[in-house]
């Protein structure tokens, strides 16, 4: 149990770093919500290495705290929303079990990207905002299966 | 190793969804007459694209600058740090503008509003 916990911690701080890093880099795109998401690593880690409860507290305590120090007030709800949806679906694939890590975090980042889109058409009452799910599908496609290698990686490396 | 087939088929399928969808989107894509803004969900206004025009929505303290000129708008002296919203302009019916900081969309409108299935 302490283990656990430790190992938590530490997730949730590499998840933060992850954060940090990512926060320096000049947007990537036109497109908001575009991002390569270095964040989920550690999510995925504690997803595939902790557990699914870890992997929860440590995906949304990161988005809370990621926006409230590097985003901005609004960018929480847009954070939570895509973290949930991505965190739900993951958690899903990963007890059906036919993709390995590169494919839970392709569909995670599909979803994360998904998620804010709802939530940007509900808060900002506009539906063509729906226009830009292609790119980011296509967007998640490609920065999940980076964050995908990277994860498998990490979770191999990593003896804990 | 079926773990990584099915991992490259969703990949694979991912992409040429959102490809079919993109493809789609510009083939069917036709001019705008006008845009709407809207702030936080509420209507600011609606500008014609033929008229050469230059608002501010906000103020100089937080907000973004709608200009419409020679048909296509844009925003500038955005508030919010990224600026992604005054990278593009737009012309195109169903085209967007969007500056989430400060809950402002601009959205591309054509004449018809019967056209729009939204």
């Amino acid at each position: 149990m302490q283990r656990k916990i430790t190992l938590l911690g530490l997730t949730l701080a590499g998840a933060m770093l992850l954060s940090y890093v990512e926060s320096l880099i000049p947007p990537l795109s036109t497109v908001p919500g575009i991002k390569i998401g270095l964040a989920n690593i550690a999510v995925i880690f504690a997803l595939c290495r902790i557990g699914t409860r870890e992997a929860y507290f440590a995906s949304l305590i990161r988005v809370l705290l990621s926006s409230l120090l590097f985003g901005n007030a609004v960018s929480v709800i847009y954070g939570l929303c895509g973290a949930v949806l991505s965190l739900i679906s993951m958690t899903i694939l990963k007890k059906i079990n036919i993709f390995s890590v590169l494919g839970i975090s392709i569909v995670g980042a599909v979803m994360h990207n998904v998620g804010q889109i709802l939530a940007a058409i509900i808060i900002l009452g506009s539906n063509v905002i729906v226009l830009y799910l292609p790119i980011l599908i296509l967007s998640g496609t490609i920065t999940g299966a980076i964050i995908g290698v990277l994860s498998a990686v990490t979770i191999k490396r990593i003896k804990a | 190793m079926k773990k990584h087939r099915n991992d490259l088929i969703l990949f694979i399928c991912l992409t040429v969804v959102a490809f079919i969808a993109l493809f789609a989107f510009v083939r069917l894509r036709t001019d705008g007459a006008k845009v709407l803004v809207t702030v936080d969900g509420k209507d600011f206004g609606e500008y014609s694209l033929s008229e050469d025009i230059k608002v501010r929505i906000g103020d100089e303290t937080q907000g973004n600058t709608l200009i419409i000129k020679d048909g296509k708008a844009y925003i500038e002296n955005a508030t919010c740090p990224d600026k992604i919203c005054e990278k593009n302009k737009i012309h195109y019916d169903g085209e967007s503008l969007v500056c989430l900081p400060n809950k402002t969309v601009v959205t591309v409108k054509s004449a018809d509003k019967a056209a729009l299935d939204f």
